[in-house]
């Protein structure tokens, strides 16, 4: 019977300690900043906090990830600081402090330290460009920073600048910004506009050397080489046709020549037909 | 000789073998043979005006709130568990590359968020359908504190998305500091 009176009692005295030291987790006092935390600016050397105990947990979390903080103990409390030197995306925030199951929040708006350069991303479209249908280009332009935030773009405080720009017709790559060749953007050729055509009577083979070009559309640039460049020409009795493709604003076929009958050549691309001229021995 | 010929046949065998068992095989799926789980999860309401220059199609629309609202469960695990792996398709080689700095083992966040609403306003629409800036005005986000309270704000947030492989993807942010 003493047994069992002892065995209730000692249960009853480990029952009232463990519930004494849980109560005595739930006492703990929050926290007090040593400086107005309205607004942090990340990354941060420093924060002291007046506090009792010594099994703190500090997690500062910004708008989109939580960002573990080191803790160094001080007579009078704590001082939470961080390791990385990198910045956050700005934004509402909350460092939180936890001890046991006592958690404490302190809502501040989080902003980086000055940055050191921000970006400016000047987007094209479309990326390549052909005179034939339009010069047109839209550009969108932001800037941002190296923590990927938006900075305004002009000093209005927009954050998003967009126009419509009009290209030079002259064919070849271009960078929107010089040393960003993501930035990349091309203005094609177009379509020649005529087909100046010549031949030349080979005597040694009896050939003819027919040469299409240069091809230049309406802005002068050459046609862009593997144009496909069609010879059509009969000689009385046949049609023949040849394609060649177009290398530095040229085209050259040779034709098969009989001294006996006369030849009609012409060039064509698309919808674009050179002149039509006579070959025979006297021209 | 033919023994020795045997043996040089078997120790051959064992060394591929070997070579076999030691290479690491790839556990990840391809994307498209992968169920994203915390996506599937995920509710949330989006309204979306246009007001670029530029129009997207009903189509282009429909894919962008798809993704969009996958993108804010990726944000909310993210903020939740710092797991920045899981929402990887959702985010630009820039976004990933800065929040990998702050990269921690991974654990449970003590407050979790879900986002409740949002009124995407598109500003620029690129031609080529690449890029989309918007603002989505009304944020409201929940987020639930360790005992359960449930703490509600409003908020408008700048954004910058990408149109990268399959997904709208997560360039840049500015959440609107609003008087």
């Amino acid at each position: 019977m003493m047994i069992k009176y002892t065995l209730a009692l000692t249960g009853l005295i480990w029952y009232t300690l463990v519930s004494l030291s849980a109560c005595r987790q739930h006492l703990l006092r929050r926290p007090v900043p040593a400086s107005e935390l309205t607004t942090l600016t990340v990354p941060f050397e420093g924060l002291a906090f007046v506090a009792t105990g010594r099994n703190w947990k500090a997690t500062l979390l910004t708008f989109t990830q939580p960002i573990e903080l080191n803790i160094e103990y001080t007579n009078t409390g704590f001082i939470v600081f961080q390791d990385s030197p990198a910045g956050i995306i700005e934004g509402p925030g909350k460092l939180c402090l936890n001890s046991g199951n006592n958690h404490f929040f302190y809502d501040a708006w989080l902003q980086n330290q000055e940055f050191t350069s921000p970006e400016t991303i000047d987007i094209r479209s479309p990326k390549t460009v052909n005179p034939d249908s339009s010069l047109n280009q839209q550009r969108i332009v932001f800037t941002i920073d190296e923590w990927s935030n938006i900075v305004s773009v002009n000093e209005e405080n927009h954050l998003f600048f967009e126009e419509e720009v009009f290209l030079l017709p002259l064919a070849g790559v271009y960078r929107a910004q010089e040393y960003n060749p993501l930035s990349a953007f091309n203005v094609q050729p177009g379509s020649c506009v005529s087909i100046p055509l010549n031949a030349q009577f080979n005597e040694g083979d009896q050939h003819i050397l027919a040469k299409a070009g240069p091809l230049k559309d309406r802005f002068d640039n050459l046609v862009a080489d593997g144009t496909v460049v069609t010879f059509i020409y009969d000689d009385g009795q046949y049609i023949y046709r040849t394609e060649t493709a177009l290398i530095n604003g040229f085209a050259l076929t040779e034709i098969p020549f009989d001294p006996g009958n006369n030849y009609q050549l012409y060039a064509q691309v698309h919808s674009t037909h050179s002149i039509t001229i006579q070959l025979n021995l006297k021209s | 000789m033919r023994i020795l010929f045997w043996l040089f046949i078997a120790l051959f065998i064992i060394y591929l073998a070997v070579l076999a068992s030691s290479m690491k095989k790839s556990v990840e799926k391809p994307i498209f043979l992968r169920i994203d789980e915390v996506a599937n999860h995920h509710e949330t309401t989006i309204d979306i005006c246009v007001n670029s220059v530029y129009a997207p199609t009903p189509a282009e629309l429909e894919n962008l709130k798809s993704d969009y609202s996958n993108l804010w469960a990726h944000l909310n695990h993210f903020y939740a568990t710092n797991d920045l792996i899981a929402g990887k398709e959702y985010y630009t080689e820039r976004w990933f590359k800065q929040h990998g700095r702050y990269q921690t083992e991974m654990k449970k966040n003590l407050v979790t968020r879900k986002d409740l609403f949002h009124e995407l306003n598109i500003e620029n629409w690129s031609r080529d359908g690449l890029l989309c800036t918007a603002i989505d005005r009304h944020v409201t986000i929940e987020y639930t504190l360790p005992d359960q309270q449930k703490v509600i704000d409003t908020m408008s947030v700048a954004i910058v998305l990408l149109y990268q492989g399959d997904h709208w993807r997560i360039d840049a942010m500015q959440v609107l500091q609003e008087s």
